[in-house]
């Protein structure tokens, strides 16, 4: 986790609000770092994890792991992160007939129609366990990405039903958080994209909106981070708050400092 | 190894002005990092195969796109398990040279070949792959005896540092070669033995779709399956996966589809806006990556994205894609008569490059890069007409005053107040201000006028002020050099050009910014100003 970017989001990892849906959102740039931020922050915090990652393979985000200062194999090993590799999937069912329900199955339809296996693998894979103490403090499920369905045939409705009962199960019934990254295709006139990233950010509680700088390409200012808070807990504060911060990325860490003071150009 | 040393120095010295930044040259040493992302950590380490090298960032295994330029662009080369998108150019003459480039680089360096056409024969396209270029420093890997000795050609257009012009010239014969990157020789076939010597399989979709196999619906369109189960199946048998018991194979796959997502491959995203098959494109990019994922392969697709009706689709397409490529070719453009680009023969656009096992990638900071294919080469320049100028500290002028119909902000890095600043916009129709907003933001220097050209320029001039000039596209037959010829008839002038931003997209006008910069008396100062895309 970067930990500039927990101080602009006034958290850590032990003081984590609770029930709530982050929307990640990239256009023109790639919003993965913001993945990486909250997948080690939330296994620093000692959550159950639920990742579906459909864009990238386990070891690459293994990798960034360990230099974020978290290990996802041992995390894996001893039940905390639950990993669901639709990459590797997808080779599984294309070729061979599976015998249960895959939770990726639709890619073998022709006519793709609803998520409900992958709703019912994300739930059985945060269900809280009944045996013992509670080990883990709250569930989070992860995705990255959604705009990948689309690519693969489901609608965007379809998309915003699976959004919509794993808040119901995740965020209200088992008080978890939810964190899923969009892609914002800007002027491709992609609309189905258009109307899910409108859906989410719709109801999700805090957005975080990765820009590349209007300007083009800097080596020194990777883009912009807009943080919007749908919600803000204090109830005096009746208006959504939103800051803007230019980034940039570094081997390990990001770093953030408000637009035009970046230090290459101080 | 002294080869590859020597191929590491000669691809720095040959003609890329792009090696600004030094990608170290491959040492000898092989790093056992770890494998190609998506594979099993605890699988067994590399050792070193042929052609093939670690990245210096992460360790991840590169293999060579067959052109050493490209391999700088993109960060040393092409990370196996991935997979690079050329965007075709309009008429397709370029992009099959890069594909074929990279079929030769794998067969050159021992691969195997993996080769899908739904348009050629795969033995046809073999046929046709250059010749490499080697010197006799390798001789000593190769087998077989060297094939004719080439008397030194005065006009090769190669350009060699000159301390290697003395070294003995190049020797074309069958070859087993380990370095990494070669040249190739585009108007030479490559040697018969050669195209036999190395492993190929060849997908040729109007021979398979012709077989019934009852196949699975499962939304790709018969061709794509059949490809996906075909490029599976070689993956299985021959062990790139490493799961066959029987076969370990410590070798690379190299796929190369050709012109995927035409109507020849039975898809209509090409034909229709809102076709039954729309997702076909793109399910089937998804699943090549599983497959390249888990396996040691790299793929290189080229796809005619300039004929997809949906722009949506493209956009999926970029995201599914690893390294994505765009060719622009100057045939039957406006560009073709420009005479600044006279030289070279298009555009390359590196739109998209991973971040494979780290937070940032190895973007290159030159993002206006040209081609030109000369009789033997085919080259890479970065910088069309660019000056290269020390740099002062970079300031970037926010593009706050620019109504939303401007197409581009040229951003001003360290303008000295001494200086008269030429601006030349190239604005869209209808938007004429943008010259005037963002020259209030400059510091108006000296205004002695000078100034005297002969050229024809449409627009406006300030005279006690900086001049601000107005080309559109399609007056500039002089163009910017016509107005560098003049310039520098002047003593205490030195113009400068640099080098426009190109703002590509669909359906909008292109225009180009030229900065000219007319230096006053005070020399020494540096100016640099770098122009940005919006886009």
């Amino acid at each position: 986790m970067f930990v500039e970017l927990n101080n602009l989001l006034n958290t850590t990892p032990d003081t984590a609000e609770q029930g709530k849906l982050t929307l990640l959102c990239d256009a023109k740039t790639d919003g993965s770092f913001l993945v990486h931020h909250f997948l080690s922050f939330y296994l620093k915090a000692n959550c159950k994890v639920c990742f579906v990652a459909l864009i990238q393979s386990f070891s690459h985000y293994s990798i960034v792991g360990q230099k974020l200062g978290v290990s996802l194999t041992m995390a894996r090993e001893r039940g905390q992160l639950v990993f669901l590799e639709g990459l590797k999937s997808a080779v599984d069912i294309v070729f061979q007939a599976q015998k249960e329900p895959h939770p990726l199955q639709f890619l073998r339809e022709a006519n793709a129609g609803n998520l409900k296996p992958l709703f019912e693998f994300v739930r059985e894979a945060l269900k809280p366990v009944d045996s013992g103490e509670a080990q883990w403090t709250y569930p989070v499920l992860l995705v990255d990405d959604l705009s990948v369905l689309l690519s693969l045939g489901m609608g965007a409705v379809a998309v915003l039903d699976f959004i919509h009962y794993c808040r119901a199960t995740v965020c209200w019934e088992l008080k978890g958080n939810m964190v899923v990254l969009v892609h914002d295709s800007g002027d491709a006139e992609d609309e189905e994209n258009d109307i899910l990233l409108n859906g989410l950010s719709h109801q999700s509680h805090l957005i975080l909106r990765a820009e590349g700088l209007a300007t083009g390409f800097c080596r020194d200012v990777h883009g912009q981070l807009r943080i919007l808070w749908r919600r803000p807990s204090q109830p005096t504060v009746h208006r959504d708050q939103s800051f803007t911060y230019q980034y940039k990325i570094q081997d390990k860490s990001v770093s953030f400092f408000a637009k035009g003071m970046s230090p290459a150009v101080l | 190894m002294a080869a590859v040393a020597t191929c590491g120095s000669v691809a720095a010295s040959t003609g890329s002005a792009v090696a600004t930044a030094s990608k170290s040259n491959v040492t000898s040493f092989q790093r056992r990092g770890p494998r190609a992302s998506g594979t099993n950590d605890s699988g067994p380490r590399l050792v070193s195969i042929a052609g093939t090298r670690p990245s210096v960032r992460n360790g991840q295994l590169l293999v060579s796109t067959g052109l050493p330029a490209l391999d700088q662009l993109l960060g040393g080369g092409l990370a196996v398990g991935t997979v690079l998108l050329i965007e075709e150019d309009k008429y397709n003459i370029y992009s099959p040279l890069l594909f074929k480039y990279f079929l030769a680089e794998g067969t050159v360096s021992g691969h195997t070949l993996l080769v899908a056409s739904a348009k050629e024969d795969p033995a046809n396209i073999l046929q046709e792959l250059p010749a490499p270029l080697l010197d006799d420093k390798c001789k000593k890997e190769f087998d077989e005896d060297v094939y004719d000795h080439k008397t030194p050609e005065s006009n090769i257009k190669m350009r060699i540092a000159w301390r290697y012009q003395l070294l003995p010239k190049m020797e074309i014969g069958p070859v087993s070669s380990s370095r990494f990157g070669h040249y190739y020789d585009a108007s030479k076939r490559m040697p018969q033995e050669l195209i036999e010597a190395s492993n190929w399989h060849g997908f040729f979709l109007p021979e398979k779709i012709s077989s019934t196999v009852k196949v699975e619906p499962c939304s790709l369109t018969p061709g794509y399956t059949k490809l996906l189960q075909f490029i599976q199946n070689i993956i299985y048998e021959e062990g790139f996966d490493g799961s066959n018991p029987q076969k370990k194979q410590r070798n690379i796959l190299r796929i190369g589809i050709q012109n995927l997502g035409s109507p020849l491959w039975g898809d209509d995203i090409c034909c229709a806006e809102n076709g039954g098959n729309s997702h076909s494109l793109t399910k089937f990019l998804y699943v090549l990556r599983g497959l390249l994922r888990t396996s040691l392969s790299a793929c290189i697709i080229t796809m005619p994205t300039h004929l997809i009706q949906n722009k949506a689709i493209i956009a999926r397409v970029t995201t599914l894609s690893d390294i994505v490529v765009g060719l622009e070719s100057f045939i039957g453009s406006e560009r073709e008569t420009n005479p600044l680009y006279k030289d070279y023969h298009g555009l390359i656009h590196i739109r998209q490059i991973p971040r494979l096992n780290n937070l940032i990638c190895d973007e290159s900071d030159v993002k206006d890069l040209a081609f030109k294919l000369k009789r033997k080469l085919f080259t890479i320049e970065a910088g069309v007409q660019w000056h290269d100028l020390g740099s002062r500290q970079p300031r970037l002028l926010g593009s706050s005053n620019s109504p939303a119909s401007a197409s581009l902000v040229a951003g001003i890095t360290g303008a000295h107040h001494h200086t008269q600043l030429i601006f030349v916009f190239l604005v869209e129709t209808g938007f004429h201000h943008v010259g005037q907003a963002g020259l209030e933001l400059l510091t108006s220097g000296d205004s002695s006028a000078s100034a005297s050209q002969s050229a024809e320029i449409t627009g406006m001039s300030f005279r006690a002020r900086p001049r601000a000039l107005y080309f559109k596209e399609n007056k500039s037959k002089v163009g910017a050099r016509q107005l560098l010829e003049t310039r520098e008839e002047h003593l205490s002038s030195r113009l400068l050009i640099l080098t426009q931003a190109e703002r590509l997209c669909m359906g909008r006008r292109f225009f180009t910014a030229f900065h000219i910069f007319n230096e006053l008396p005070c020399k020494g100062d540096c100016i640099c100003l770098q122009t940005c895309q919006t886009q």
